[in-house]
């Protein structure tokens, strides 16, 4: 039993209910006027508005095709979502198929597009080349004669030109990061084992300095020297001219400590300044 | 005592919003017309019975291919005007039957029985 309070909650929308009864000979009155009529054309309110869109998202060009409008109250039944989400898939994928002419305007994080914009007059063309009704009331023009379709074409053809020179573009610009990178990682590995070197060279020359005779060591092996040259060799080491140092080079050599004449004349000469002279 | 600017801007805006709420309440409601309401036109427009009108009426939607038939709408004060769901598409063909198989309902039908 329905009471007349779901009469009044229950109804129709009054374009489509009066077109509807008008078809069958039946006049309830006049569909409502819209902001902007177009003789003849019975779309709804929000397909006008949406007819006036710069450029349309690819979920409000699928609502215009299943007739839905996304802004109005409520929630849409699984049936309308079903149909507005199979418009949506046809239209992405005459898109990327590259058929609909569209730009991304969204993005997933992943850098996939989320949402696409696209031009009426671009849905238009796509839904002239399909056969398909353009799905919002007027206001794109489209070429009339095999002429004007043509210059569209070339247009068209145009237009894609410029955007594959991008795309290569970005693509060489692409390539050339690529190539610098690699030559970065390069240098970054030829500064790693240079640093390395330097290293190892820092630890040889630290190594070198521990070896090398300093402070008292030094000034005994001096006198050790230099007492021998005066003792086992007869020299006089403070005298200008140093006599017998030749026969001191080769006992050297002899027994497997080789070393030049102008070295050990360098030591004994050293030596002469940690020994004192002999006192006549 | 005068308002302060800032007191006045603030007045205005709430001018404004409240000018915006009954304007989109009633955008919300544009558009809608009730089942009585289509009834009641068509029995003004030839002289026929609220049940003749279901009658007719019914017969023409249920002739009509589905995917051109006018679809069925609910308006209520919570959620304005929407289509109708399944199951409010059911109860408002249910309303349709009624009316044609006996009439409107009596305006005491409602909620509340008269004393």
């Amino acid at each position: 039993m329905k009471f007349l309070s779901d009469f009044h909650s229950c109804g129709f929308e009054e374009a489509e209910i009066i077109t509807f009864l008008a078809k069958h000979g039946i006049s309830i009155g006049d569909a409502p006027v819209s902001p902007a009529p177009v003789a003849g054309d019975s779309s709804p309110d929000w397909k006008r508005i949406m007819a006036v869109l710069p450029k349309l998202t690819d979920t409000e060009a699928a609502s215009a095709f299943v007739g839905l409008d996304l802004a109005g109250p409520g929630w849409l039944s699984d049936d309308d979502q079903a149909e507005l989400s199979r418009w949506q898939s046809v239209i992405r994928r005459a898109i990327l198929a590259g058929d609909l002419a569209a730009d991304e305007s969204d993005f997933e994080r992943d850098g996939t597009p989320k949402e696409w914009s696209i031009f009426p007059a671009d849905l238009a063309a796509w839904c002239a080349a399909k056969g398909l009704a353009y799905p919002l009331p007027g206001g794109v023009d489209l070429p009339a004669t095999d002429a004007g379709l043509r210059n569209a074409l070339t247009s068209c053809d145009q237009e894609r030109a410029q955007w594959k020179a991008k795309v290569g573009a970005l693509e060489a610009t692409g390539d050339q990061r690529a190539s610098l990178q690699a030559e970065v990682d390069r240098l970054r590995g030829e500064l790693r084992a240079k640093t390395d070197e330097v290293a190892v060279l820092t630890r040889d020359r630290d190594a070198l300095k521990t070896v090398t005779l300093s402070g008292k060591g030094r000034s005994t092996a001096l006198k050790i020297i230099g007492g021998l040259a005066m003792k086992g060799y007869g020299m006089t080491i403070h005298a200008d001219r140093l006599e017998g140092i030749a026969d001191m080079v080769k006992d050297l050599e002899k027994v497997g400590a080789g070393v030049t004449e102008k070295t050990l004349r360098e030591w004994i000469k050293e030596a002469s300044n940690v020994i004192d002279p002999p006192k006549p | 005592m005068h308002d302060s600017p800032s007191a006045a801007s603030e007045q205005q805006k709430w001018a404004v919003f409240r000018m915006n709420v009954k304007n989109l309440l009633a955008t919300q409601q544009a558009g809608f017309i009730s089942l009585h309401e289509v009834l009641t036109r068509m029995t003004q427009a030839d002289g026929a019975t609220h049940q003749e009108a279901a009658m007719l009426l019914h017969r023409l939607l249920w002739a009509e291919d589905e995917s051109v038939r006018p679809r069925w709408h609910e308006y209520s004060t919570l959620y304005g005007k929407r289509v109708a769901s399944d199951k409010q598409g059911t109860a408002s063909w249910e309303c349709l039957r009624q009316a044609a198989n006996s009439g409107l309902p009596a305006e005491w039908s409602d909620d509340e029985i008269p004393f």
